[in-house]
């Protein structure tokens, strides 16, 4: 109990001190956007009276906690260019995003778990020598170089899809989730690379164990040894790797999306930081980075249950 | 028993070789690119549009009759240069920065592993789209925006090199023998990281190389027309049905780069 009290109270460290980052980021970046808003030549008036309409006349830190209160309770504030709520903008566009990175994440734990898994029993020279190049040459596959690729051979060769065609997500779910397959495949080919050889090489030295031999000493076949403890034993570093996998696939998602012309979050943030659009991009941001420390929260919550020996905190060396 | 690892030997000496050759064909490209190109790489030639690639045009023309094989040469060449740079500048920072803090230890390393730990948590292509929106676009603002995001990573695999050697005893018999806290460092533990600093070094050139074609590709890094590999692979997505040799050539070095350092990292790791 105190274990996960404990690791509550990181979480919440964590989070704020990475909203307090971009927070401050975007401070940095533009100190005044009442004036980059109103252009070189409005009055200074206008300024102040645009300053004090955002807030932004109040010291830092209140802005801060202002503007952190607002996004615990879901008002995100207001675009600066469209001066519609931000939390409106991006309603839309979360669903989008979100779908695309599950099914992503879906398949990599579907191709890249077997993968690992039966590779792992191939002992022979060469074939360990071909799993390494084949490693390599997926992982080395750049998701967007892909998606490019996928685009031509699927979306104009074979016409599966319309590449930047992007059927809505409401009106068409199947269509839309047809379509997204195309830009989740591209960015799940060299992740799922990634957690076969990751996988792999945790099963390859958990077998290798005394107490592997001891079980199958006591009766057990060698699967039943690798089903009922060596897995076990090896998942952990794959979750942990899993959880990284998602802040590749937030990042990688956001160049993905423009590929295949989706209408995700990370169209929204491209586009928020072109037109310096601060709140908006501010936003996004912290919810990718709530998603990618999440997601870590939830690895660390996996692993805590499947292995006692982690609940005992770092204290005892 | 010796002869499984004669073999094994042998097997990583191939990865090595070829990770090697490819590297290294990847860098004549890019150096002589610097020097020379066999065409104009802007020279557009209304006569020779849209051609697949032949002896005369390795890689085929664009839709404005562009030589792509000069294009991707100068491509390539800002690609490599800009993730040279961010590996230069970024495991600099952050490989001194980990030995400082992995070596010394204390408060002040307990406050930044934590504050690196929470920018790790940003995906490095989100971190690098912040400083550029502090920088303002263009290929020397990339380099350092991506440098400053790969900081954390090289700043962590360093940190935790030196912090597991500074109590073993030959550092404490070098500080015995009069050698300074730099010296230490410098001439004693740095050699013992190298095993896991080089691997983190070429991972973060792949990382680097992709994440600068990434943004160009998303028209942030650098402008036109100093184009990049990825600037180039938008380019070629419009003209992907009248000229996919172009959108193949531009992926087809990228994946050659990555690979092949990823290949060398390999090799290294069990050399």
């Amino acid at each position: 109990m105190k274990t996960v009290f404990k690791k509550a109270a990181a979480l919440a460290l964590t989070l704020l001190l990475a909203s307090f980052l971009v927070f401050l980021a975007f401070q940095l970046i533009d100190g005044d956007p009442a004036r980059t808003m109103l252009g070189a030549e409005a009055t200074e008036a206008r300024v102040t009276e645009l300053q004090a309409e955002l807030g932004l006349d109040k010291p830092f830190l209140t802005r801060y906690f202002g503007w952190l209160g607002g996004f615990v309770t879901g008002d995100f504030g207001v675009s600066f260019s469209s001066r519609e709520q931000v939390g409106a903008i991006l309603a839309p566009k979360i669903g989008v995003t979100v779908t695309m990175s599950l099914l992503s994440f879906a398949l990599i734990v579907l191709f890249g778990v077997p993968a690992g898994l039966f590779s792992a029993r191939l002992r022979h020279p060469a074939a360990v020598a071909a799993q390494t190049f084949f490693d390599q040459l997926f992982m080395a596959v750049p998701p967007f170089v892909l998606g490019v690729g996928l685009s031509w051979v699927f979306g104009i060769l074979l016409k599966v899809f319309t590449p930047l065609e992007f059927p809505s997500l409401t009106a068409d779910p199947a269509g839309a989730l047809r379509y997204l397959f195309f830009p989740a495949l591209s960015l799940a080919v060299p992740r799922a690379a990634m957690t076969a050889r990751m996988l792999r090489a945790s099963v390859r030295e958990e077998l290798n164990k005394d107490y592997v031999l001891a079980s199958m000493a006591r009766g057990a076949s060698p699967r039943q040894a690798e089903v009922r403890h060596v897995l076990k034993n090896a998942l952990p570093p794959t979750v942990s790797f899993l959880a990284q996998t998602v802040a590749e696939l937030v990042g990688g998602g956001v160049i993905v999306e423009q590929v295949f012309g989706v209408p995700g979050l990370g169209g929204v943030l491209v586009d928020a930081i072109g037109k310096r659009d601060y709140p908006v991009a501010c936003t996004v941001i912290v919810i990718l980075a709530f998603f990618v420390i999440l997601s870590h929260a939830a690895a660390d919550a996996v692993n805590l249950a499947a292995d006692p020996r982690r609940r005992g905190g770092e204290a005892r060396v | 028993m010796s002869d499984p690892k004669v073999k094994k030997a042998k097997k990583h000496n191939i990865l090595l070789i070829a990770g090697a050759a490819l590297t290294l064909a990847v860098l004549l490209f890019t150096f002589v690119g610097a020097f020379y190109t066999p065409r104009d790489p802007d020279a557009m030639n209304a006569a020779e549009k849209l051609l697949p690639p032949t002896l005369n045009h390795l890689f085929g023309t664009d839709k404005f009759g562009r030589d792509i094989f000069s294009r991707v040469m100068k491509g390539t060449l800002s690609t490599v240069s800009t993730a040279l740079l961010t590996v230069l500048a970024g495991g600099g920072v952050g490989i001194l920065a980990g030995a400082v803090t992995g070596y010394f230890g204390g408060k002040a390393d307990a406050v930044l592993t934590r504050l690196g730990d929470t920018v790790t948590a940003f995906p490095a292509v989100l971190t690098a789209l912040l400083v550029v929106s502090l920088l303002g676009p263009g290929g020397w603002q990339v380099a350092i925006a991506l440098a400053v995001a790969f900081i954390p990573s090289f700043m962590r695999v360093s940190r935790v090199s030196f912090a597991g050697q500074r109590r073993l005893p030959y550092v404490i018999s070098a500080r015995l023998q009069g050698a300074s806290h730099a010296g230490v460092m410098l001439r004693h533990i740095l050699p013992n990281t190298l095993p896991s600093l080089l691997p983190a070094l070429t991972i973060g050139f792949s990382n680097a190389v992709l994440a600068e074609a990434g943004m160009s590709y998303l028209g942030i890094g650098v402008t036109p027309p100093d184009a990049s590999l990825g600037y180039m692979l938008s380019e070629a997505q419009g003209m992907l049905a009248l000229a996919p040799w172009y959108a193949v050539s531009c992926g087809a070095v990228l994946l050659a780069a990555v690979l092949g350092v990823g290949l060398l990292g390999e090799g290294l790791k069990d050399a």
